[in-house]
């Protein structure tokens, strides 16, 4: 093992996962009820394969393509960053409940009728409740927390915000009025248009360099709160970057998308061990690897049949769940101090 | 900045956490090329001294690095200037011995790869505690020895001047207690060290000066042959010592409690 070898290293898997995500994304502009072959959707993205092949690329699949892409790699970036910070593997913004404290944001400022669904606010709004959700957790919890606390925690503010959309999907004036609110609680990527991506895009930038600014502090934090301290780091400005990072990348995603979870708990664990587990080098692998997750989930619920369209927050949460119960079981033996 | 001046000096240190006054008033120094070893009993404030000796926690009253005000020097020149070892060795990731020493880089700007300049830092940290032979095992399967070393490499990687190391003999058996208050002395003749020990023996060999904590206060300062008194062993620790002269040592025997 030597260090020399290290950036090369990174630098073909980040290439490797570039290239992965860049066939997805291909991939799902082409899929759909019309297949497209990827020489089809070159010309209709250039905009030379006619009207018809324009518009299904264009104004149909690009948007969704794109939000599955920048979704999947702003929570594959959130959990690594929530992951590095508090030094566990099991931390990601859903179990912070992140994602529906977000909805409920939505769901909030959309059944009082103060903004439609495609109003800047309603991001704001998304990223509000994402905030309060995220900073809570962490003063509930404290900075010392075990994990065992956390996850109560998470738990807890989870619940009540799961607590407050089910009492607006209560109140709703009309059938219609639920089914808006019932949207965000399943997470899709259906028929979205640019508008979207440009609501979300201005948050999520924030959010990524607010996430990717501590990456040197998360390797420090390696060896504990003190001793990153005494490494000369500021552990109260990181925490607030993290938890100002996640709500701004999450909340702009529910906002767009509805809640989406597991992503970010999945994407960074798949590419640990790539990066010999180095919270630092972890970041932008755990981004496109996000952004690959996201995309083939995306993916696969236009190819798996059935009546209507399953949606992608539904299946991220059926495979991701599981996921999560068998890295708990896995660690086991570590949990059960606990302190972890 | 005379030869004379103390690496590291306290006036009217005090702590208080929760409410609850830790430190009281302690004054305090070590000088360049000293062996400080702070004891004390349970909960007499050795590691909330150390913290704020390493400016981890907020307290009143004036801490001098170097001369320095501790308060108006810059994390990241701090963290050139003074290493800290914390309780515990604790290492959250399953990082390589290598990766884990080389973090001790973090303050001069290391990132994923290191420097030439890092990479003899780090190698010479290895050597010096005795771990290159395991520099590409995982830090997590190590044994509580290794570790122990591993966590020193770290900090003696940093290459500061001044280290502060919190029981850095704690759950250790009797050769590696011995193998890490060595280097400990070691780097002391080049910079200072300051330490936390339990261990009474320990203490009075390796220190050149020992610091005796007690509810907060420093209750004496000095050589060891010159502050273990039977008398001081009974009222601070509550025990009833033989001490001993043997070989120009001072060996402490605690006897009973009183």
């Amino acid at each position: 093992m030597t260090h020399g070898s290290r950036r090369r290293r990174d630098g073909r898997l980040i290439a490797g996962l570039v290239v992965l995500v860049g066939l997805l994304f291909m991939f799902s502009l082409g899929i759909g009820p019309v297949w497209l072959p990827p020489d089809r959707v070159v010309q209709g993205l250039v905009g030379q394969g006619g009207e018809a092949a324009r518009i299904i690329v264009v104004e149909i699949r690009l948007p969704r393509a794109l939000l599955a892409l920048m979704i999947g790699a702003t929570l594959g970036l959130a959990g690594a960053s929530l992951q590095g910070l508090l030094r566990n593997p099991l931390a990601s913004p859903s179990l912070f409940g992140a994602p529906s404290a977000a909805a409920f944001g939505a769901v909030t400022v959309i059944s009082l009728g103060i903004v439609n669904v495609l109003s800047i606010a309603l991001p704001v709004a998304a990223i509000a409740g994402a905030l309060l959700s995220v900073g809570l957790l962490l003063l509930v919890a404290g900075p010392r927390a075990s994990l065992l606390v956390l996850i109560l925690a998470g738990l807890a503010v989870s619940s009540l915000a799961g607590a407050g959309t089910a009492l607006a999907l209560n109140l709703a004036p009309n059938p219609f009025a639920a089914l808006e609110i019932a949207f965000w609680l399943l997470g899709s990527l259906e028929d979205r248009s640019m508008r979207h991506v440009l609501i979300a895009l201005p948050f999520m930038a924030v959010g990524v360099v607010l996430l990717f600014w501590d990456r040197r502090a998360f390797r420090a934090l390696t060896l504990g709160e003190e001793a990153a301290q005494s490494l000369g780091f500021d552990l109260t400005g990181i925490r607030l970057r993290v938890v100002a990072g996640v709500a701004a990348a999450v909340g702009a995603g529910v906002a767009v998308a509805g809640s989406i979870g597991f992503v970010g708990l999945v994407a960074p664990h798949l590419v640990r061990p790539l990066v010999g587990h180095d919270p630092g080098r972890l970041m932008i692998p755990a981004a496109l690897s996000g952004a690959a997750l996201l995309l083939a989930a995306d993916i696969s619920v236009r190819l798996i049949p059935s009546t209507s369209e399953i949606k992608v927050g539904v299946l991220t949460a059926l495979i991701g769940a599981p996921f999560f119960i068998v890295m708990i079981l896995r660690r086991r033996s570590t949990l059960a101090g606990g302190g972890a | 900045m005379s030869a004379e001046a103390p690496v590291l000096a306290t006036t009217g240190l005090s702590v208080s956490l929760g409410g609850r006054a830790i430190l009281k008033d302690i004054a305090m120094k070590a000088r360049h090329g000293e062996f400080l070893v702070v004891i004390g009993p349970n909960g007499a404030g050795k590691t909330t001294l150390l913290k704020a000796l390493a400016g981890l926690l907020d307290a009143s009253g004036e801490v001098l690095l170097g001369g320095r005000s501790l308060a108006l020097i810059a994390r990241r020149q701090r963290a050139l200037l003074l290493g800290y070892l914390p309780q515990g060795h604790e290492f959250h990731w399953p990082l390589s011995v290598l990766d884990v020493v080389g973090l001790g880089r973090l303050p001069r700007g290391a990132g994923a790869d290191l420097s030439e300049e890092d990479r003899n830092a780090v190698a010479r940290a290895m050597e010096e505690t005795g771990v290159s032979g395991f520099a590409g095992r995982t830090v997590t399967t190590l044994s509580g020895g290794e570790r122990a070393r591993v966590a020193l490499a770290r900090v003696l990687a940093t290459e500061a001047d001044l280290i502060l190391a919190d029981e850095p003999t704690a759950s250790l058996d009797p050769r590696y207690q011995l193998v890490v208050l060595d280097i400990l002395k070691r780097h002391a003749a080049r910079g200072a060290v300051v330490a936390v020990l339990h261990d009474l023996g320990l203490a009075a060999r390796y220190a050149d000066r020992l610091l005796i904590l007690d509810e907060g206060r420093v209750v004496a300062a000095g050589p060891p042959r010159e502050v273990l008194t039977a008398e001081r062993l009974a009222t601070t620790f509550g025990v009833r010592a033989e001490i001993l002269e043997r070989d120009g040592a001072t060996v402490v025997i605690p006897k009973s409690v009183i």
